[in-house]
């Protein structure tokens, strides 16, 4: 349609609908993380839409988000993960999230910059980057503008409207047994998960269970199935 | 003068293969039809005919090219029949006596009008019918009204008379295309060696070009700058935006992109910005009731812009090979995966530690224990410096890729006394150790 008779358009709804919503405003609210336990301890009961979030890196917190860039999309919704760390294998990767992975570091800072303005995604993840100030106040713009909820894996935390981080607590470790009796996998881990938003402090422990990805052995006349024979 | 309608295609050793020849005479033609002769009753049908199209061209000089082409194709006597219709092309190629037969325009009806109605090729119990009606010539039946043929003869007899007066409907070629908007800009008085500062006149061709690809209802798939050097010559660059778009926006920011990084060995005295490859604006039917449906438009856009500038979007392909590292291979998706709707529920929906691999092996020095004849990593250092292993469990040993890259290795699963799952390897051949990620 041309600019002009979009205009028009625009112009005839607000005449018709005065107490009709802008569609960005739709969708003011906010994301759950899709584990009770977590949204619990967040201000919101979730990730703010239009507002920034930063996890601290650590054990569980890709995890965490994956879980809910797979709750946005279960839920009709889009998410997009911006990869910028390029550490993802395809093996544990879902189909259902958006994968972007940048060139650079700086196309990706303009590549969530992007996905969150345009205001086609609840959720846009961004991993691996370490932006400065500037980036932060760009990024937390284009969140406001485009109502995405924007979450960051990185270090920085300025701007950030919550602030996330999980630890693992070795200690409680779920093991699989082995026939013999012995811990031979680790089953599950148990995080503590703090939250930090202004006057806010919270915490929780929750278990994650551990994927590993299938060992497939490769039966070759030069290199055979070692397993059970001795080292060279 | 639209076509030029070629017979005669035989050779000394018999019937030459008309679409061997119409490849030759592509060469020299823009459109080339074959037709294969069997409809009809007459000899003549049975012989396959070539057809050319000469619309907008000049129709003998074509005629005697391809004429001359098929003589080298070796053709023995080829024949064509020129006209403003295909009837009357195909009829003077048959029946004519010279070697090309013009058709003058305009006169196509007056000129077949004393040929037998056999030139024609009706079917055998129309062609009885006229024959007892007393009809010879496609003058006598084109001279007739067309009610009274129609009550006669039917519709097979309306058919047929509307070629008697060289009325063919039939459409050999489809209509040639649009020519693809293109715009330039030449000056004389000055010369320019910054690109950077031909954006404006660039900025003003691409608003041409866009404008009217946007008339046709068409975006560009491919569009190619050009610069015209001073010295004479031409630098071209050619854009391919992620998805077909007329947006003037789009374009420029493709344009100011590469213009960064363009040394022109010349100084530049015009621009011409064309379209190579268009494609229609397609529009998308989605859901309605779907919450994605709503803001899809506006998230494809945004990933087109982000494939624009140095981005993939990537869906894993994955093998069963040993190695994880190998494992997947990444297949680059358009931005209109954005409509894509994903069903998910249930247990794939929960969390889950998963390995991350580091982009490269991080070589890595480890303290060992005997266990059952492996080594067992008890702490190892890397650049951060020691980390002590509460546990190592493994090995799980891989090995396999003689006919390629060969590979033996022994992974093992250790967990930090930190609290990180990591994944340590050590290569079986030599003895190397490596960290291959963590779980997270």
């Amino acid at each position: 349609m041309p600019p002009a008779r979009a205009a028009a358009v625009q112009a005839l709804l607000v005449h018709r609908f005065p107490d009709a919503v802008p569609q960005h405003s739709w969708s003011r609210g906010t994301i759950s993380t899709g584990v009770t336990a977590l949204d619990a301890i967040l201000p919101d009961g979730g990730y703010q839409r239009g507002r920034l979030a930063v996890w601290s890196p650590g054990t569980g917190t890709a995890a965490l988000l994956r879980s809910t860039c797979l709750r946005v999309v279960a839920e009709g919704e889009r998410s997009a993960w911006i990869d910028i760390s390029r550490s993802i294998i395809g093996a544990c990767w879902q189909e259902g999230p958006l994968l972007i992975r940048p060139d650079t570091p700086v196309a990706g800072l303009r590549a969530a910059e992007e996905q969150a303005r345009s205001g086609g995604f609840a959720l846009v993840a961004l991993e691996g980057a370490d932006p400065d100030t500037t980036a932060m106040v760009r990024l937390s713009r284009a969140a406001h503008e485009g109502g995405s909820a924007l979450v960051l894996i990185t270090h920085t935390t300025s701007l950030a409207s919550l602030r996330l981080a999980s630890r693992p607590l070795p200690t409680e470790y779920t093991w699989r047994r082995s026939p013999l009796g012995e811990p031979s996998v680790v089953a599950a881990v148990k995080l503590r998960v703090e939250a930090r938003a202004s006057g806010w402090f919270a915490a929780t422990e929750l278990a994650i269970p551990v994927w590993y990805d299938e060992m497939r052995l490769a039966p070759d006349y030069s290199f055979p199935d070692r397993r059970g024979s001795r080292p060279r | 003068m639209s076509f030029v309608c070629l017979t005669g295609l035989v050779g000394q050793s018999g019937p030459l293969n008309p679409t061997d020849l119409s490849v030759a005479l592509l060469e020299r033609a823009p459109k080339i039809l074959v037709e294969q002769g069997g409809s009809g009753q007459s000899a003549a049908s049975v012989e396959p005919l070539l057809w050319a199209d000469a619309r907008g061209m000049q129709a003998r000089s074509l005629a005697e090219t391809l004429i001359g082409v098929l003589r080298q194709q070796g053709c023995q006597s080829p024949h064509a029949g020129v006209a403003g219709s295909a009837v009357a092309a195909k009829v003077a190629a048959t029946h004519g006596t010279e070697s090309i037969t013009m058709v003058p325009p305009g006169s196509d009806r007056c000129w077949i009008a004393p040929f037998p109605i056999s030139v024609l090729s009706p079917e055998p119990d129309l062609a009885n019918l006229l024959e007892g009606t007393g009809i010879e010539s496609c003058g006598d039946l084109a001279a007739l009204d067309q009610a009274a043929v129609e009550l006669h003869f039917g519709a097979a007899g309306v058919q047929l008379w509307h070629l008697a007066r060289a009325d063919d409907r039939s459409l050999l070629f489809g209509p040639p295309p649009p020519p693809l908007p293109h715009a330039s800009l030449e000056w004389t008085d000055y010369v320019l060696r910054d690109p950077e500062r031909l954006l404006f006149v660039i900025n003003r061709l691409a608003g041409s070009v866009t404008a009217s690809l946007r008339a046709l209802g068409q975006g560009a798939r491919t569009f190619t700058l050009i610069f015209s050097l001073d010295r004479g010559g031409a630098v071209e660059h050619s854009f391919h935006p992620s998805r077909p778009n007329a947006d003037q926006r789009t374009w420029m920011r493709l344009i100011r992109d590469e213009l960064e990084q363009v040394r022109l060995p010349d100084a530049v005295n015009g621009v011409s910005l064309r379209v190579d490859v268009v494609l229609p604006s397609a529009s998308i039917q989605g859901d309605l009731l779907d919450r994605g449906f709503a803001t899809a438009q506006v998230a494809e856009a945004a990933l087109a812009r982000a494939l624009d500038e140095k981005a993939c979007l990537l869906s894993p392909v994955n093998s069963l090979h040993p190695l994880l590292r190998r494992r997947t291979t990444w297949r680059k998706e358009p931005a209109a995966i954005a409509w894509r709707r994903t069903e998910l529920h249930g247990r794939c929906l929960e969390p889950r530690l998963a390995l991350y691999l580091l982009p490269e092996p991080e070589p890595i020095t480890v303290e060992t224990e005997s266990r059952r004849g492996f080594p067992v990593p008890q702490r190892y250092l890397d650049r951060e410096g020691w980390h002590d292993l509460l546990e190592a469990r493994g090995p799980e040993c891989i090995s396999g890729g003689a006919w390629e890259d060969p590979f033996a290795t022994d992974l093992y699963c250790c967990v930090r006394i930190d609290g990180v799952l990591v994944q340590l390897a050590r290569d079986a051949r030599s003895g190397v150790w490596t960290v291959e990620g963590s779980w997270q």
